[in-house]
């Protein structure tokens, strides 16, 4: 008997979600085994990890707030994903966000700004400073073709070391015993806790991001460029899109999204600008955009998802089993529902000969498995 | 836009197996939402703390210098307050650590100390512990995870938690918070540390005296005030042994990285650094030392075992005698949120036998010095002091303690103070290299 992968016709979205969904369940299994294997009870670091997250108004909360810089990362990402603009450059971004907010800080903090004044002022500098540093390489690959890909991920590093360059110097806390921290934001400067745990009001910005983005893609011009152009470049050439101008403003809105992020993550959890703010929220929300299959709603329940793997980890440690273990296990759920779901989403598997010229060939059309399908 | 006529004819989803998967999805998407509700809605729900407003601390009166009265006099009612909470069930203490539990430094001995603990106080404590928490966000919900889950005191060891532990402290009033090395405190938040410096000064005797070089080399993590002392206590060590040494230092700015700890070490071995010493929490500069055949001094944990023939002596950390001692006054209602500082004599800072290959007068001097520092004899910090712009610190005939212009908590004497203290911000001058400033 032969067993063969065969390129499926388009997938339903339930059909989908099920295919993913059931490839993280055999990845939580596969740990379990693993976790098992090691000499620890895979049922009590679930139950941990589960419990961590879903367990209690506060662990929901700890979820929430792990959830909230992915999700909005990922938001900006699926848009420029969408036009095939491969942005990966969020972690970058996302640390420039928090650097233009806390420049913002730094005056109106102290000086005593009303928080409805400084924080819009915060947001609006975490967008322009993640947007000015995305429309750098936007502008290289849309006039020079430049890889974005590249230029975005070398970005991330300058941006990293710029911010460490700050927190080491003129940025450094007087007060802070000569350790790398920018002084601490006072209550004007940072977004409400909402009594769960560590969740703050800047909980609304990816859901209203979503809704704003679901309603652009779906009834506006724009939003209908994008899809042409992600679906068929030459033909949106063709049809007089301007693909410069796209990829541009696909560059901006996704690079001042992982700078709102950042703005929220320093205002609303950290409340300092340090070196250590992300935990490589910018790449792994690019797992959560392609999770999500760059569609809002969904990224937003991914998010949701990857927050509780976050939470879960630092559960599974607290239950005395290894740190090391929990990441671990979040490893295999991630290669699983990244390798296996998205395998299984675009091909099947056949048993015995495939017959039929119908099926379309093993080989990969490329682009159009690189391609978005929404 | 050939979407739509593909939805409707999918040929091959059998109708059974979707209506159940959109029932999934439905039930994710519900579940979303109802997480979403939850999470803007009832504040009052969960047993969430007040905002932390209401228990603002002022920045100012966190200074060691100036809490003293106002922390205090807060503390002893907020310690009686529940004295008998713990009856009649396990105590539950909970560590929460920077690095691994076997990094062989730092986090190793912490995690010692809480393995002591659990033996000495055999059925009265429990201990949970988190590793590899990074000194951001992610403490302040590591420290939050353990109060909510029952925690009654919860012992943060890296210097960074310290904003984010004094945020989980207001926001759980009821349990206590230590700090280990840090300064701010609040009437549930106290600190912990050790004259490290101490067991450096006795390492740095040694190393004066084995250097034929007459080159040394530090490698710091942080150039905080507590990771500076320990640099100009050993560096003072080796001043007295051999005036003509001088020591060059590199800052790694990380408290845990065996490569950049390795790179560091081989950066001060090429500039012909024949003893190497550390405040970092790896063995990593004490093998790659090793591999060039040259001395080290190890730190945190006994790590003679990483360089066997080239480890001169190892100061380490005790921390299980800390451990125990404040664990017991929570049990007995006494808990106070002290800033503890520890001498050699309490044997929370310890250090090792000189090794074999440390002549036997060279040896005697270590073992004069430690009986010195044991008795309260010996002050490493005595005058003349001169950091290595030419400005004199300390006076001859003064101590450090005496230049030290706050005012020493209870408990502490003058030098604690003012070595717990910002103040510690120079290097001694037989040191080559300036201190990154602030």
């Amino acid at each position: 008997m032969i067993v063969s992968l065969e390129r499926r016709a388009n997938l339903t979205l339930t059909r989908r979600i099920g295919i993913q969904a059931g490839s993280v369940i055999a990845g939580a299994l596969f740990g379990g085994l693993i976790v098992w294997l090691s000499g620890y009870d895979p049922v009590k670091a679930y139950g941990e990890i589960i419990g961590g997250s879903f367990g209690s108004g506060y662990a929901l909360g700890q979820m929430l707030a792990a959830s909230i810089p992915l999700a909005t990362i990922a938001l900006g990402t699926a848009v420029a994903f969408r036009v095939r603009v491969w942005n990966i450059g969020g972690e970058g971004q996302f640390y420039m966000g928090a650097f233009g907010a806390t420049g913002i800080e730094l005056v109106g903090g102290p000086a005593g700004w009303p928080s409805q004044v400084l924080i819009p002022a915060m947001v609006a500098a975490g967008f322009a400073a993640g947007a000015a540093w995305a429309a750098l390489p936007g502008a290289l690959r849309a006039y020079l073709g430049v890889n974005e890909i590249i230029t975005t991920l070398m970005m991330n590093y300058i941006a990293i070391l710029w911010v460490n360059y700050l927190v080491y110097g003129p940025w450094k806390d007087p007060q802070g015993h000569n350790f790398p921290f920018s002084p601490r934001f006072p209550d004007n400067a940072t977004l409400r806790p909402l009594g769960l745990g560590q969740l703050h009001a800047g909980i609304v910005i990816p859901i209203v991001a979503a809704i704003v983005f679901l309603l652009l893609l779906s009834r506006t011009q724009w939003g209908y460029e994008l899809r042409i152009l992600g679906e068929n470049p030459s033909a949106a050439a063709y049809a007089g899109i301007s693909i410069r101008r796209n990829v541009m403003l696909a560059m901006l809105v996704s690079g001042g999204m992982a700078g709102i992020a950042g703005m929220v993550q320093v205002s609303g959890i950290v409340h300092v600008l340090s070196g250590q703010i992300s935990t490589n929220y910018g790449y792994t929300a690019i797992i959560v955009a392609w999770l999500g299959q760059l569609h809002p709603m969904a990224i937003l329940v991914v998010s949701m998802l990857f927050g509780a793997l976050v939470n879960g980890g630092f559960a599974v440690s607290q239950a005395g089993i290894p740190q090391a273990l929990g990441v671990l296990l979040q490893g295999v759920i991630l290669l699983f529902a990244l390798g296996a779901g998205d395998l299984f989403s675009r091909y099947r598997l056949v048993l015995g000969q495939a017959p039929g010229k119908k099926r379309a060939p093993l080989l990969p059309d490329d682009r159009s498995a690189l391609s978005a399908q929404p | 836009m050939n979407r739509a006529t593909d939805n409707g004819q999918d040929v091959t989803a059998r109708l059974g197996r979707r209506t159940l998967l959109k029932l999934g999805g439905l039930v994710a998407v519900g579940g979303a939402a109802g997480a979403l509700l939850a999470a803007c809605g009832s504040p009052a729900a969960p047993p969430a703390p007040s905002t932390p407003a209401s228990a603002k601390p002022s920045p100012a009166s966190a200074a060691p210098a100036s809490a003293k009265p106002a922390g205090s006099a807060a503390a002893s009612p907020a310690a009686a307050a529940k004295p008998s909470s713990t009856n009649g069930k396990l105590v539950r203490a909970a560590f929460v650590y920077l690095g691994t539990t076997n990094d062989k430094g730092w986090t190793n001995a912490h995690d010692d100390g809480r393995k002591y603990l659990e033996q000495q106080l055999k059925g009265q404590v429990e201990t949970v512990f988190a590793e590899n928490v990074p000194e951001g966000a992610e403490s302040q919900r590591v420290f939050e995870d353990f109060a909510q889950k029952g925690a009654s005191v919860v012992y943060g060891t890296s210097f960074g938690y310290m904003d984010f532990m004094l945020a989980a402290a207001q926001k759980y009033p009821d349990v206590k918070f230590e700090h280990n090395t840090g300064f701010k405190t609040l009437p549930n938040l106290g600190t912990y540390g050790a004259a490290q410096e101490d067991a450096r000064y006795v390492a740095g005797l040694i190393s004066g005296k084995m250097t034929k070089s007459n080159v040394l080399g530090f490698i710091g993590s942080f150039p905080i005030p507590e990771v500076i002392r320990d640099m100009n206590g050993w560096a003072r060590g080796v001043q007295i042994a051999n005036p003509q040494a001088k020591i060059h230092t590199v800052w790694i700015n990380s408290w845990f990285d065996p490569p950049k700890e390795t790179t560091a070490a081989n950066s001060l071995l090429d500039l012909n650094a024949d003893v190497l010493a550390s405040v970092t929490d790896s063995p990593a500069m004490a093998q790659a030392a090793a591999a060039k055949k040259r001395y080290s001094v190890g730190s945190d944990s006994d790590q003679t075992s990483y360089a066997p023939d080239y480890m001169l002596i190892c100061p380490f950390w005790v921390w299980g005698i800390h451990y125990v001692k404040s664990v017991q006054s929570v049990i007995d209602g006494t808990w106070k949120n002290s800033q503890v500082y520890y001498h050699m004599k309490d044997g929370v800072s310890s250090i090792t036998a000189p090794n074999k290959i440390v002549p036997a007068d060279v040896a005697k001097l270590a073992e004069d010095a430690i009986a010195g520092l044991k008795a309260g004899t010996l002050d490493i910090w005595k005058g003349p002091l001169k950091d290595n712009k030419g400005n004199v610190i300390v006076p001859d005939g003064k101590s450090i303690g005496d230049a030290f212009k706050g005012t020493p908590l209870p408990g502490q004497s003058a030098a604690d103070g003012y070595v717990q203290s910002e103040q510690m911000n120079w290097a001694l001058d037989n040191i080559v290299d300036a201190v990154p400033k602030p």
